[in-house]
């Protein structure tokens, strides 16, 4: 069984951060410590801004998130394109025919791009609608419903997201603490995923730029192949212990 | 000792000691078990099921029907065939009767699995395996060797001499007809020049190897073989390191493949004579014998009469006889034995019987004597039994290839292959070595070629696929039957000899697992059973855990002899997986104790944890069901948390409710139609309760719908069906309902939600969100605010499920652990798990999805008439609702329940009935028991129950079913507690 992978965590770690006054954010995976070995290296990437896009390819909305993006959304099942530059950095991972996943540096931001850990200010514990692109002072008044844009505490990326989608047919929702990422490296990284995932993993098959929602182990998993060996795993946030737990059984051997 | 002073393929240098019967014995790496049983002179292993009879060891491999053991050391391990089993110090094993013990304790070892893909897969490394594998990777395909033995070779292993020389060269410069065996059966070796045939094989395996897209796995069976090449083979990894495996690495490997064509080089099994007495101790199968003599250097008797139908057994004479075994003579039931192996035996002084049987084996305990057809009795310990060689089509046939009975071979062989598989080698009936490597070189040049050429050999496209089709449908010798010599006369000259006829055949065994006699096959058939299959099951041949290897050709044949018909009418049995046993451990890989199924937690677990909560499975996450203090049990624990929310105020982490987004501008009009109330009318701010039929009108789920704005809803779901509504809503709007602009979008974890509830709830509000007008007038119930929770962007909405004032908070996920701190850093609130929400839903009369319903339950049945809108023109479930039988009025209602005995608390499920006491049989029940407490508020126990007109019943006196007599309850409203909501409204 898996060793290392407490029920609870010490409040700081790699995935608490200080927010303002005592809004201490916690993501699934803080106060597990990342895994280095040789062949395996695996570690949490907290705190990502996730956007969950639906719209017609073809249509008004997606043009404009390819205007403001700079580049198309991807339409080719199973691939993602990014990170796309010279926008807040973020990678759209094509997850069917009228929907993506748009990931950010950065969640629970209204500020543009800000980098990963970039304190308080960027760690969405700010007063809400204090500055940026969050619609309306949504959250601010707290007397009354938003007014149809941002979630209370939305991430920066979304709100830009929804602004560039325009008055087009479109759902651009701030899905940022749904799933929690797993980044796992290393020349048996594929050789891991293989004990719990049914694809083919081959490189001539499941390369950099690819990326597919599968299982791994008994988890739902949108699982998106990098450059040098390694794999970003999105799992959702309540089975991002579980994961952990059997990704490092499953690594047992590769980490001798 | 016999074995022999040198040779084999055993490492003299190092002794194994092991134990077997009590018995301390020594053996080399190399052995297996039964090798080193029969170099220690241990002859009688096991004991038969049903007889009692004393069985030795028959074969040399997964075949064995008779020497079946019970590993008790290192670690306790059922009915392994000791043919199989490699050795390794320290084994501690007994021999069995038909039945092993499971250990007593859990398995400390590691299992796991693994996926794989491959372009070809080969099964069998022997010599058509690894010509092959050889072909097909040569240009560059992702070839996987699967092997069931510690080294390759196949039968190669078990021969002394050499291979083709020219078969170290590029497969298509295989010579043909070089070597001038034909006849020889099988793989019949030793006069050629070429390297031994276990050199070869390593050579050509290591050459494999070092192929970056190729993988060899040694130790692995493939046991089944399902559709579109999608296969599962078991890699044994540890077990022969005995107590010195490493505990880090898995023990087993359950190897999941899918490929996109694969190669069948299965081999053939040595199949038995039916004779009296052929069960004894010291009869072995002939092929065996020489595996024994020639891998193992073990000789498994000094004196042997040989019973033959075919030359295999020749060549294993002369390895025996060269080793040092005495042969007697040579049974060869054929009128005309094949001249030249009579002749080179001859020069041995070897004896041959033409037309001669074996009729009996005699012994007590084991062979001591074998008496022949014209009578002659020989002394004798070994008896080498030869009835020719079945094609190995277990996995052929698994996968939907037929086979045909080939009369040349007299055995039955591959015929119409299913997509994408190839049969090469002896699994298709060839039965020299020569023509098994040129037949698995062009195996996996076609397998090879059908992947469509081009450099890239990604493995993309489906097995079966395009050229695929033209290898299952080319050429007759392509199709798996058995190949001609160029003469066209059959390469086999098999004999069909099944049985040696006597009048008593109560010891001519067939399936010498199950105890199964050619006597209890004509019972079957003189009862009227034709079938095979009845045969089989009337009898149990072919039913043990061998799964009938040596037995699967005999029952048929001697069926048809019974029957009078030709064996090819009365066929084989179906071949199921998996080929070899497999153990649980192995199939759970893994997935067992923590890793069984996912544990869900949410983002406040580890407070839960901390403070001790006692937790509960919903679905796959873990609940807090109650907090206990010290000295509480849970119903002290359940009774405070209650009584800290009907007089206070409580928080529970509700985060597991399911919440779907619903955006666009059909939104209102798509909930319209799945809800069975209005939300379109719903305002945006606004909150509503709402429940969803299936299209039967039965409750499937219920929930709130918040309305955020004109066009964008959030709906909850109960946390059990949170992924079941959103598929629901996904159905209708890509299937029914595509012209509806609606996206929806799941966002169950991206919120942390508290409920907080109790009369000092907008207290602990206010103190918390001092931005917030909490007010009643300002925050009424049903409506929902974005604003600051503990300087946390929260929304709050005001609804209850306890029949209190209550608000359930939600914040970023991230921020959940901090929210809950924070109202619990008040000190004014009490944590309280499911089973008080249960209670306080309960003395409400609010149902829950799933445990007061079970799928045959209307909304009116619930007493929800009002929750039916009469304004809309349908929604999902509308039709069904006003079906007869829907609006019968003695449906079974959502009603309370009072014990007369305020104490009594009814279990859940109870019956209910009439009658004070029983009438006879059939009694009608008036319904059912759906969740009972102690009531917190009610200071009493109460229930709820459906029962038959339950609505019309209010008042009455009814009575549960308990296992001490009835107890009286009165029927009651649902609604227990407050029924006019003034609490709630607070």
């Amino acid at each position: 069984m898996a060793e290392g992978a407490p029920e609870t965590g010490p409040e700081t770690g790699p995935g608490t951060v200080a927010g303002a006054g005592r809004a201490v954010r916690r993501s699934p995976l803080g106060g597990f410590a990342p895994v280095a070995g040789e062949r395996v290296r695996m570690a949490e990437t907290p705190f990502l801004a996730q956007v969950d896009v639906r719209a017609d390819p073809l249509g008004e909305a997606a043009a404009g998130l390819a205007a403001a993006l700079g580049t198309p959304l991807p339409v080719r099942p199973g691939t993602y394109t990014g990170p796309v530059t010279g926008y807040p950095p973020c990678s759209v991972f094509w997850l069917g025919p009228d929907k993506w996943l748009v990931v950010g540096a950065e969640g629970g931001t209204p500020q543009e791009g800000g980098p990963p850990g970039g304190g308080a200010a960027a760690g969405g514990s700010g007063p809400p609608g204090g500055s940026g692109t969050l619609g309306g002072g949504a959250a601010a008044g707290g007397s009354g419903p938003s007014g149809g844009s941002g979630a209370p505490g939305e991430s920066g990326l979304a709100a830009r997201l929804r602004a560039a989608a325009g008055d087009g047919h479109a759902a651009v929702t701030d899905v940022s603490a749904q799933r929690t990422v797993i980044r796992l490296a290393g020349p048996a990284a594929r050789d891991v995923l293989a004990h719990g995932c049914p694809l083919d993993l081959h490189p001539r098959v499941f390369g950099p730029g690819t990326c597919a929602r599968s299982t791994l182990a008994r988890a739902d998993v949108l699982l998106a192949a990098g450059e040098d060996e390694e794999f970003q795993i999105f799992v959702r946030s309540s089975f991002a212990a579980y994961l952990w737990a059997w990704l490092l059984d499953a690594a047992t051997e590769y980490l001798r | 000792m016999t074995r022999a002073a040198a040779g084999g393929r055993i490492d003299r240098s190092r002794v194994l000691r092991f134990r077997f019967d009590g018995r301390d014995l020594t053996g080399h790496p190399g052995d297996t078990l039964a090798s080193a049983l029969l170099a220690a002179g241990v002859r009688r292993v096991a004991t038969s099921v049903r007889f009692g009879r004393p069985r030795g060891i028959f074969s040399a491999g997964p075949e064995e029907p008779n020497a079946i053991v019970q590993i008790e050391e290192p670690f306790p391990e059922p009915m392994l065939t000791a043919t199989t089993v490699e050795l390794y110090d320290g084994l501690v094993a007994r021999g069995l009767s038909g039945r092993g013990r499971l250990a007593d304790r859990p398995d400390p070892a590691r299992y796991d699995a693994v996926h794989a893909h491959c372009d070809v897969l080969v099964v069998g490394a022997g010599p058509a395996g690894l010509s092959a594998a050889r072909a097909a990777a040569a240009d560059g395909a992702r070839v996987i060797v699967a092997d069931e033995q510690p080294e390759p070779g196949g039968v190669l292993l078990g021969l002394p001499g050499g291979v083709p020389p020219g078969s170290l060269a590029p497969p298509g410069a295989v010579p043909s007809g070089s070597l001038g065996l034909s006849g020889a059966l099988p793989l019949v070796s030793g006069e050629s020049a070429g390297p031994p045939g276990a050199e070869w094989a390593a050579a050509t395996a290591a050459e494999l190897s070092r192929l970056p897209e190729v993988r060899v796995l040694p130790r692995t069976t493939v046991v089944g073989h399902y559709d579109g090449n999608h296969l599962v083979a078991v890699e044994r990894r540890t077990a022969h390191l005995g107590a010195a495996a490493p505990a880090w690495m898995a023990r087993e490997r359950v190897w999941r493949i899918r490929a996109r064509r694969v190669v069948l080089a299965t081999g053939a099994h040595e199949r038995p004579i039916a004779f009296a007495g052929n069960d004894l101790p010291g009869v072995m199968l002939a092929g065996a014998a020489r595996t024994y003599a020639n891998r193992y250097a073990v000789l498994p008797g000094r004196r042997a009469v040989v019973f033959t139908t075919d030359d295999a057994a020749y060549a294993a004479a002369l390895d025996l006889a060269g080793a040092g075994v005495r042969i007697l003579a040579v049974a060869d039931a054929r009128p005309g034995p094949n001249g030249r192996w009579r002749e080179r035996v001859r020069e041995h002084g070897i004896e041959v019987l033409a037309g001669g049987v074996v009729a009996e084996a005699r012994g007590t305990g084991e062979v001591t004597s074998v008496v022949t057809g014209d009578g002659r009795e020989f002394e004798a310990d070994l008896l080498l039994v030869s009835g020719g060689w079945n094609p190995v089509v277990h996995l052929f046939c698994q996968v939907g290839g037929t086979v045909r009975f080939d009369d040349g071979l007299q055995a039955f062989v591959p015929d119409t292959p299913p997509p994408a598989v190839e049969v090469a080698g002896a699994a298709r009936g060839l039965t020299s070595l020569h023509d098994c490597l040129a037949d698995g070189a062009a195996a996996g040049t076609r397998a090879a070629e059908a992947l469509g050429g081009g450099g890239s050999r990604a493995g993309t496209g489906r097995p079966g696929t395009g050229r695929d089709r033209q290898a299952g449908g080319g050429s007759p010798e392509r199709r798996g039957g058995v190949r001609r010599a160029a003469d066209g006369a059959p390469q086999a000259n098999g004999h069909a000899l099944w049985l040696v006829p006597a009048d008593d055949c109560s010891t001519h065994f067939v399936d010498l697992q199950r105890d199964v006699t050619v006597a209890d096959i004509r019972r079957a058939t003189g009862a009227g059973l034709r079938s095979v299959e009845h045969v089989k099951r009337h009898t149990t041949a072919g039913t043990a855990h061998d799964q009938g290897k040596t037995s699967g050709t005999l029952v048929p044949a001697i069926v048809a002899g019974e029957l009078g018909v030709h064996v090819r009418e009365v066929g084989v049995t179906s071949f199921r997986p998996p080929y070899t046993p497999v153990s649980f451990a192995a199939l759970a890989g893994r997935d067992r104790g923590a890793l069984h199924d996912p544990v869900r937690v949410t983002p406040m677990h580890g407070w839960h944890v901390e403070r001790g909560a006692v937790f509960e499975n919903a679905g796959q996450w873990k609940r807090p069901r109650y907090y206990p203090r010290e000295g509480e049990d849970m119903a002290a624990a359940v009774l405070r948390e209650c009584r800290a929310v009907r007089g206070g105020a409580g928080a529970m982490d509700v985060s597991t409710l399911g919440k779907i987004e619903v955006r666009g501008p059909d939104a209102a009009g798509f909930l319209d139609r799945l809800y069975t109330n209005l939300m379109g009318t719903l305002r945006p701010g606004s909150i509503r309760y709402g429940v969803m039929c299936r299209a039967d009108g039965m409750v499937f789920d219920d929930g709130t719908v918040i309305r955020l704005a004109e066009d964008r809803f959030l709906a909850t779901t109960t946390t059990g069906n949170a992924a079941a509504v959103l598929d629901w809503m996904e159905e209708w709007l890509q299937t029914e309902w595509p012209s509806l602009r609606v996206y929806c979008t799941s966002v169950t974890e991206q919120w942390a939600t508290v409920a907080l509830a109790g009369p000092a709830a907008r207290d602990v509000l206010s103190g918390l969100a001092p931005r917030l007008a909490a007010d009643a007038a300002d925050f009424p119930f049903m409506t929902w605010r974005d604003t600051e929770v503990a300087g946390m962007p929260a929304r709050v909405c005001r609804i209850s499920f306890s029949g209190e004032l209550a608000y359930e908070i939600n914040v970023g996920a991230w921020h959940g652990p901090a929210l809950w701190s924070a109202v619990l850093d008040t000190g004014r609130v009490t944590p309280y798990g499911t089973e008080a929400m249960h209670v306080l839903r309960a003395e409400k009369g609010y149902p829950i999805i799933g445990q007061d319903t079970d799928g045959t339950v209307t909304p009116a049945d619930l007493g929800m008439e009002w929750m039916i809108s009469k304004k809309k023109a349908d929604f999902v479930g509308r039709r069904s609702l006003t079906r007869a039988d829907t609006v019968r009025r003695d449906r079974r209602h959502l009603v309370g329940l009072l014990p007369e005995d305020p104490g009594l608390l009814i279990p859940e499920g109870t019956q209910l009935v009439e009658h004070e006491r029983l009438p006879a049989p059939p009694v009608r029940s008036l319904g059912h028991v759906t969740s009972s407490y102690l009531g917190a508020g009610l200071g009493r126990t109460f229930a709820l129950a459906l029962v038959s007109g339950g609505r019309d019943r209010i008042g009455d006196r009814i009575f549960a079913v308990l296992d001490g007599g009835q107890a009286p309850v009165a029927v009651a409203s649902p609604v227990l507690y407050d029924p006019e909501g003034a609490r709630r409204d607070g």
